[in-house]
């Protein structure tokens, strides 16, 4: 039966389109929007649409494309790779912390105020990225010398948040080094509190480097790769197509 | 439960009856998406919904079972492979046991 053409309904539908999964439709939108936009689309058409949307988010195939998986080895290696290098770092700060305090030096030191300030501008660089943005935002052109701000981390703007973490561990060490020291590790709760802090700050790091620009070229160079490698139809292929 | 192969139409669950849909109906030479919905609205007197022949399509071309041909418009043609022809040759044969039964069946009463 011939659907009832309706166009609030055809412009929902085409609407709709922008619900489906990235790779799905970097690789079938613009072909679904030509059928739509020469078929008749009533309502059922677009349920017909937003149903399929659904499915596909739920679909293993949303998630098991080419490009996800290469992106999402990367992302797994670098959350592990954090923590390790947070945890790191934080043992280092210690032993910096018990050898500094042991030289008379505490933490109303002025380079605290450097520390400090460092720390502030990296927290502010890693939370002014946001973890999803929208499509809009990015290529919004009044925001200007703030969009610049909030690009992608490179790779060595995340090697210096994580290293940020050592002086600001040493300063808060230096702050009551008898409960932070190493031969205390085990017997009070601060140096727990302080590797879930650790931690907190490693797994937001692994957030914000999920729109690293390395990340980004790995994902656009796999779905480049995934796109199908057109076949020569031959000569009598054309004649064949139903219009 | 027997594990459905993954190289039979079964394999597609619920798009498996539009993924069939879709084979014959590019069984004659290529289509674009809405001659396929036109062809299988002939052969089967219903209309599938543009998400799910393109859900079917998605899933047969991931399975290399048909495979789209360059296009000058936004309009993208699609063949049947010697795969996919393979397995819609298996499903037409495993159809007409299970008509032939039901026929012999149904004289029977």
């Amino acid at each position: 039966m011939r659907p009832r053409h309706r166009p609030l309904a055809k412009r929902v539908a085409l609407q709709l389109l922008e619900w489906y999964p990235r790779p799905w439709r970097a690789r079938y939108s613009s072909e679904m929007r030509a059928l739509l936009e020469e078929m008749p689309v009533g309502w059922p058409q677009t349920v017909n649409v937003a149903a399929t949307a659904v499915r596909e988010w739920l679909s293993p195939r949303a998630l098991g494309w080419p490009a996800r998986t290469a992106a999402g080895r990367i992302v797994t290696a670098r959350g592990w790779m954090f923590l390790a290098g947070a945890m790191l770092v934080d043992a280092l700060a210690r032993l910096l912390a018990t050898k500094i305090s042991g030289a008379g030096v505490t933490d109303e030191h002025p380079l605290r105020y450097v520390v400090y300030a460092l720390t502030l501008l990296t927290m502010i660089r890693m939370f002014s990225v946001p973890t999803f943005r929208s499509e809009k935002s990015r290529t919004r052109q009044w925001l200007g010398a703030v969009r610049k701000w909030r690009q992608p981390l490179t790779l060595g703007e995340i090697w210096f948040c994580a290293a940020m973490i050592l002086p600001f561990q040493v300063l808060r060490y230096l702050g009551d080094p008898d409960e932070y020291a190493l031969r205390e590790f085990f017997s009070s709760f601060g140096p727990f509190i302080n590797l879930f802090l650790v931690w907190s700050f490693s797994n937001h790091l692994r957030l914000v480097s999920l729109h690293t620009r390395r990340l980004q070229r790995v994902e656009a160079s796999r779905q480049k790769s995934w796109r199908p490698k057109w076949v020569d139809p031959g000569e009598d292929s054309d004649a064949g197509i139903v219009q | 439960m027997a594990k459905r192969p993954n190289d039979s139409l079964s394999a597609l669950g619920r798009f498996s009856e539009a993924g069939f849909n879709i084979l014959v109906a590019l069984a004659d030479g290529p289509k674009h998406g809405y001659a396929m919905m036109l062809d299988i609205e002939q052969m089967t007197g219903t209309r599938p919904g543009p998400g799910t022949l393109y859900a079917a399509i998605s899933r047969l071309d991931e399975r290399r079972w048909i495979e789209p041909l360059p296009s000058p418009d936004r309009r993208r043609p699609y063949r049947l492979t010697p795969a996919g022809r393979q397995v819609l040759r298996a499903r037409v044969a495993a159809l007409r046991n299970v008509t032939r039964v039901a026929q012999a069946r149904l004289a029977d009463v």
